[in-house]
């Protein structure tokens, strides 16, 4: 488990100051990209890139010690993924970029028996990256990359070994960086997705009013808060205690189920800070502003307190209580957004929209 | 107020000006019905039969939110299908009379859509068998309470909409994602997602031809489905990549006959954002309506001009034909009769509608 970081909530909430709406949905989106999503993509590609050198500093010398930098480095992967996966539209969204950087989740076990079959055959194939960007999504991101350092046989790789399995971690680690790579130049693109949100025209293909951009940026907010809720935790949490399905838990192999719901959220709650979003609404909406605050504050704080395997934290009743309290946070949390903010400022986030039927 | 409405102008729309005062009069009496699932005023689901005059004249309550309705040309009574995952579906008369509650059976959900017998005998619904993946029709009989009486195969992940083609035919729209209950509604396959449009011979369950976009395509989700006049059948999508991209959103195409895509401009295929959330023809099957929710229009085609028209509505969904007269709901609770602004009702309409005759 790692270290929780700290975010600026009461620097945030000075943010959320009184200035009507619309007319400052682009220099929202400009913070938003330039102080958020493209570093974002960079600190991906920086701590993939290190995890690659951490991979080849252990082929070259298995030792306990590499073994445990390399899965501290991911870690830091983990974290850099968790701030930045709830931009799920523009480049992300193209070529499969979204399933190669994390194919989750896998009803099926697909993956697994990919990565198995891969370090079990020798499969020399998935050691190049040019071959490896060619193959399943599943032998490619960080879920095949967690079980090469942390399923079974991982330890192996502190001893003197014939390094397969190591150098197939450290080719996925660089095809996540190049990946990473790929979706900062695109956002870093002035006359690309960046440009279309920022100024949106009617004749742009995807954003062609403020409204479809407000609309996009708030749906990031409110889909994610889901996202975490249908694919993190209620799957997890079953009925009860007793039938808790820890395995079903993202990053459950390297204990890191907690870390990154509570990485994702203050995700959240940094890119809602730096956008200065809580900027467009009015003074008689600072409660809703606060209301998230709050909210978020809760998730961080109960989150932070399950310092423990998923497996562990699930068997424990109380744990399980903090947990399903997590879920529920995260309800009201796609509340805020998808009903109180969208309502203040006028985005229809969809009683009908954007539902995918 | 539709864009290039020159053609549907000639065809109905505003027509009324043209008529004499007594013809007015007695046009403006007749009410048009259309029913839909909605969002009720207290939040709660149903369903409603809503007049183009902007009275509610009945109304269903539903355990939870419903999709599409569909109504059985014989009895005339509709069945509201549930909002994928639901496991229900409801039959029910033109004065919220429930007739009957559907329920799929254990390790099945409703996706939303289905439709009757061209005899009444049986209802249709397109079902997933979640822990496989498959997509199922399931067939229920309507003349022994709706008892689930058979299946098969929908040949396809995620079919979606469906409709009967003469006697012997079922058109399905696989819209190739993966879901399951455990996820909500999240979309687990996208990177190998394979869409497909297939002809099942209604009677014994074969496939008579399937039909998938080129493989470039294949996250084009097909999804929604309209008959033209001429036994073929229009296709409506939805797009799961960039929304910069631009994709085959409507197109054709027949039992025997492969995609034909209309040769629409890409900036006139951009006001529906990629997602087409219904699909309607006229009853000449001249015109195609679709709409989108997400580009907040509905683009009609003229099949045989190519001639397009836009109209901007917001949360635009809901698409029929009243002869070749448009009608659009909307997710704002707006009804939309020919060229007229919309009619506000307090209920919210889901995505689809049909139009229920006097």
């Amino acid at each position: 488990m790692k270290k929780l970081c700290s975010i600026p909530l009461l620097a945030a909430l000075v943010v959320l100051v009184a200035v009507p709406a619309q007319a400052d949905v682009p220099e929202v989106m400009a913070k938003a990209i330039t102080d958020y999503i493209v570093p974002g993509y960079a600190l991906l590609e920086t701590e993939a890139g290190a995890l690659g050198a951490r991979m080849d500093a252990l082929c070259a010398g298995p030792s306990p010690a590499n073994l445990e930098t390399a899965r501290d480095q991911f870690a830091d992967l983990v974290r850099a993924w968790a701030r930045i996966d709830m931009i799920r539209f523009g480049p992300v969204s193209a070529e499969n970029r979204l399933e190669r950087v994390l194919f989750w989740p896998d009803r099926r076990s697909l993956a697994l028996k990919q990565v198995q079959a891969a370090l079990i055959e020798r499969d020399e194939t998935v050691l190049s990256l040019e071959t490896l960007e060619g193959k399943s999504v599943g032998l490619q991101g960080l879920g095949s990359l967690e079980y090469v350092l942390f399923g079974t046989g991982s330890d192996e790789m502190a001893a003197q070994n014939d390094g397969f399995r190591c150098r197939y971690g450290g080719t996925i680690a660089r095809n996540v960086a190049g990946i990473a790579d790929t979706l900062h130049a695109a956002w870093s693109d002035p006359q690309g997705i960046a440009h279309r949100l920022i100024a949106p025209r009617p004749d742009n293909p995807d954003y062609r009013s403020a409204d479809e951009v407000l609309r996009e940026f708030l749906g990031l907010f409110s889909h994610g808060f889901e996202r975490m809720r249908v694919q993190e935790l209620t799957p997890v949490l079953a009925d009860g205690p007793g039938s808790a399905r820890s395995k079903s838990a993202l990053f459950w192999r390297s204990g890191l189920s907690m870390d990154m719901l509570v990485w994702e959220a203050q995700g959240m709650g940094e890119l809602l800070a730096v956008s200065g979003l809580g900027a467009l609404l009015g003074e008689n909406q600072r409660w809703i502003g606060d209301s998230f605050w709050f909210e978020l504050a809760n998730f961080v704080a109960t989150g932070a307190r399950l310092d423990a395997p998923i497996d562990q934290v699930l068997t424990d009743p109380d744990g399980w209580d903090k947990v399903s309290y997590l879920s529920i946070l995260t309800s009201s949390l796609e509340q805020i957004f998808g009903a109180q903010i969208a309502g203040s400022l006028g985005v229809d986030l969809g009683f009908s929209a954007l539902d995918g039927d | 107020m539709w864009t290039r409405r020159a053609f549907l102008q000639a065809a109905g729309v505003g027509f009324a000006a043209s008529l004499m005062p007594r013809q007015a009069a007695a046009l403006a009496n007749a009410e048009l019905v259309v029913a839909s699932a909605c969002r009720m005023p207290d939040g709660t689901f149903g369903a409603a039969l809503a007049s183009e005059r902007g009275a509610v004249i009945a109304t269903l309550k539903l355990p939870a939110r419903g999709h599409d309705v569909v109504r059985c040309p014989v009895t005339g009574r509709l069945a509201v299908f549930a909002w994928r995952p639901g496991t229900f579906a409801m039959v029910f008369d033109t004065r919220g009379n429930a007739v009957a509650t559907l329920t799929s059976p254990a390790g099945r959900h409703f996706f939303g859509h289905g439709s009757f017998s061209p005899d009444g005998r049986l209802l249709y619904a397109t079902e997933n068998d979640f822990e496989t993946a498959d997509g199922k029709i399931a067939i229920y009989d309507a003349t022994s309470g709706f008892a689930r009486i058979g299946e098969f195969n929908s040949y396809g992940i995620d079919p979606h909409e469906m409709m009967l083609m003469g006697e012997n035919l079922i058109c399905v729209a696989n819209g190739g994602i993966e879901t399951h209950p455990d996820y909500g509604r999240e979309k687990l396959n996208l990177a190998t997602m394979r869409p497909n449009v297939a002809f099942i011979d209604r009677h014994t369950g074969d496939l008579l031809s399937l039909h998938e976009l080129p493989q470039r395509f294949h996250q084009v989700s097909l999804r929604h489905l309209a008959p033209d006049a001429t036994g073929r059948v229009w296709v409506g999508a939805q797009y799961e990549g960039p929304a910069a991209d631009d994709v085959p959103l409507l197109m054709r195409l027949g039992p025997d006959e492969d995609f034909f895509i209309p040769d629409v401009a890409p900036t006139t295929l951009h006001a529906l954002g990629n997602y087409v959330g219904s699909v309607a023809s006229s009853a000449d099957g001249e015109l195609i309506m679709a709409a989108s929710p997400v580009g907040n229009s509905a683009l009609i085609l003229d099949t045989a001009s190519g001639e397009t028209a836009i109209r901007h509505l917001k949360n635009v969904c809901g698409t029929e034909f009243d002869g070749r007269r448009p009608i659009l709901s909307t997710g704002n609770g707006g009804l939309a009769f020919g060229d007229a602004p919309p009619e506000r009702f307090e209920t919210l309409f889901d995505h689809h509608l049909v139009v229920v005759p006097g």
